[in-house]
């Protein structure tokens, strides 16, 4: 048998099977990049949580969803720079990071351009619709005098009468509402007063931009979850039953004691290795020797798995939207067409192991994955650690593409409690 | 603990090594700080952790470090910068290839070894020499183009 040995103040990274721990300061909360001053808080109903200029004139769209692998920051950029009026390399687009972005949800139903890309676009019509008012008053011109061209607001007849977006706002804040319905994740909807450009009057929407992501990807440069490291950190790999159900019974921590720097850590039923390198956490989690309990789960079986599904009680029921009546439309139709569709039980397993790291320290937790759903895994880790939503922050990383769901968010709550 | 000089992306990297069995990737990665071969598998199967030794695309994951102490290893990074491409990155970028690009390193490493023994491959020869890789998220036909476009370039 093992202690459970104490790991307050240590980060810990996680990947299937593995773990790290830091006794450095985590990085600084807030964005001090580029010029922009602490943020006010994030509010649903402030334009400053969804678009700012810095000092530079860079716009930054604050995109409380995530990139599963398919470039959405891209055409990201492009909506926002499209309805702001800047040139699309002058936008950048922060994704899913909870101290950052409004809780929009993270990755699902495919609604990242249709759903977070629309807000965005509104919250960048409003801002350019602000920014033009702004430069009313600096120049002495109304309104509708006024036009823009790659963030420089000047009057129509005349391009020498100017001031530019940073000259007006750079590295400041808006503090303007927006007229938000008060719901986060895939329910958060925002109405603004500027109007959105036609499709015709499109400029940026519609073209073909390269994508920002490549070329870092392509040179080896830019960083994944898998690399986060951090000063003091462990790597732990999971020790899973092969059976659902089972749990450890006895750990024999001498299985692994000529494995330098190996330890177990046993809470509760959850399992784990820790060591300083890493081929000694995946050595470790392969030589320790564990006992499991007798696990016979209730599983139907792939003959009968259907069968099992078609008997299963409902739960729950949830309508997203509802639009008229079924009764009413299958009345109407021409031709009714009867069937029973099964579809396969099948992985959405990614290219590589799930993973994230763990930072837990001071009644705080700050954790980095590339989770689909940032935000939730962000609650998970409150809920698990009894912390306040509010001192976890999850930082979404690029990391192993998205196929439908997957369990990174598994790796989440592993490293958060591990530490 | 014995330590070892490797040969990476032309410089000498000295590490500490506690296992001689230890598979390169995880010198590469976790004791000199590469970020860019990847842990895919594990097992050598879908190329993710792809790097050559002595100009040859190997998987790293199941190469001992030990083997590789008297040979050159070059990683991604090691191929070309934005500001020098090799020309397989610049005809990745141009056919815009990846999407989470978790798989890039053993598709192009693997591509660069394939044109320099062979140039001008034919498609058969080409979909031959990638047949052993995985990329989840189906760029199999782009990366086709963009090996096809840097045997034109070259």
């Amino acid at each position: 048998m093992i202690n459970q040995p104490a790991v307050d103040r240590r980060a810990f990274l996680t990947s299937t099977g593995a773990l790290l721990v830091t006794l450095a300061a985590p990085p600084a909360w807030g964005d001090a990049a580029n010029g922009v001053a602490a943020r006010p808080p994030l509010k649903g109903d402030k334009l400053d949580s969804y678009i700012t200029i810095d000092a530079d004139g860079i716009v930054v769209a604050y995109y409380g969803k995530i990139d599963g692998g398919q470039g959405l920051g891209t055409a990201i950029a492009q909506m926002v720079a499209e309805e702001i009026d800047v040139a699309y390399e002058r936008v950048r687009v922060v994704m899913g990071d909870s101290a950052l972005t409004m809780d929009m949800g993270g990755a699902s139903a495919a609604i990242g351009v249709s759903h977070g890309g629309t807000m965005l676009r509104r919250t960048a019509a409003e801002a350019r619709r602000l920014l033009i008012e702004m430069a009313s008053q600096k120049l002495g011109l109304a309104v509708d005098q006024l036009t823009v061209t790659d963030g420089v607001v000047h009057a129509i007849s005349d391009t020498t009468k100017r001031v530019s977006y940073a000259e007006l706002i750079g590295g400041r804040y808006f503090d303007k509402p927006v007229k938000w319905n008060g719901r986060l994740s895939n329910g958060l909807v925002l109405e603004v007063q500027a109007p959105l450009k036609k499709h015709t009057e499109f400029k940026v929407i519609g073209q073909s931009f390269p994508r920002q992501d490549l070329p870092g990807k392509v040179f080896g440069t830019l960083e994944y979850v898998n690399d986060v490291r951090l000063p003091g950190m462990l790597h732990a790999r999971m020790i899973r039953p092969t059976v659902a159900g089972a749990v450890p019974v006895n750990v024999d921590e001498s299985s692994i004691k000529d494995i330098p720097g190996a330890k177990a850590v046993w809470i509760k039923d959850l399992l784990a290795v820790v060591a300083e390198k890493e081929w000694n956490a995946v050595k470790a989690a392969k030589a320790l020797k564990v006992t499991w309990s007798e696990s016979k789960p209730n599983f139907p079986g792939h003959e009968k798995l259907f069968e099992h599904i078609r008997k299963a009680p409902i739960v729950k029921r949830e309508f997203q939207r509802q639009n008229g009546s079924f009764d009413d439309g299958i009345k109407q139709a021409i031709r009714i067409i009867e069937g029973d569709y099964e579809f396969p039980t099948q992985s959405h397993a990614s290219m590589g192991p799930p993973c994230a790291v763990a930072d837990v320290r001071d009644g705080e937790a700050t954790i980095w994955t590339s989770t689909q759903k940032p935000y939730d895994a962000a609650y998970c880790v409150a809920e698990l650690l009894g912390l306040p939503r509010e001192k976890v922050r999850a930082i979404w990383m690029f990391g192993t593409g998205s196929y439908g769901r997957n369990g990174k968010g598994d790796a989440v709550g592993d490293a958060a409690v591990l530490t | 603990m014995a330590q070892l000089t490797l040969d990476i992306d032309g410089a000498p990297r000295l590490i500490d090594v506690d296992d001689p069995d230890m598979p390169l990737l995880y010198a590469l990665r976790d004791e000199l700080g590469f970020i860019n071969p990847r842990f895919g598998c594990g097992l050598g199967q879908c190329g993710a952790c792809t790097v050559h030794v002595d100009g040859r695309a190997v998987r790293s994951c199941i190469t001992p470090v030990l083997s590789v102490s008297a040979s050159k290893v070059t990683t991604l990074a090691g191929i070309g910068t934005p500001e020098k491409p090799h020309p397989v990155q610049k005809a990745w970028l141009e056919e815009q290839v990846n999407q989470c690009g978790y798989c890039i390193n053993g598709w192009i490493m693997t591509s660069v070894e394939l044109l320099d023994r062979n140039p001008h491959p034919t498609d058969a020869q080409i979909k031959e020499a990638l047949g052993d890789l995985i990329c989840r998220c189906g760029t199999h036909n782009a990366a086709l183009k963009a090996v096809k476009r840097a045997a034109q370039q070259a």
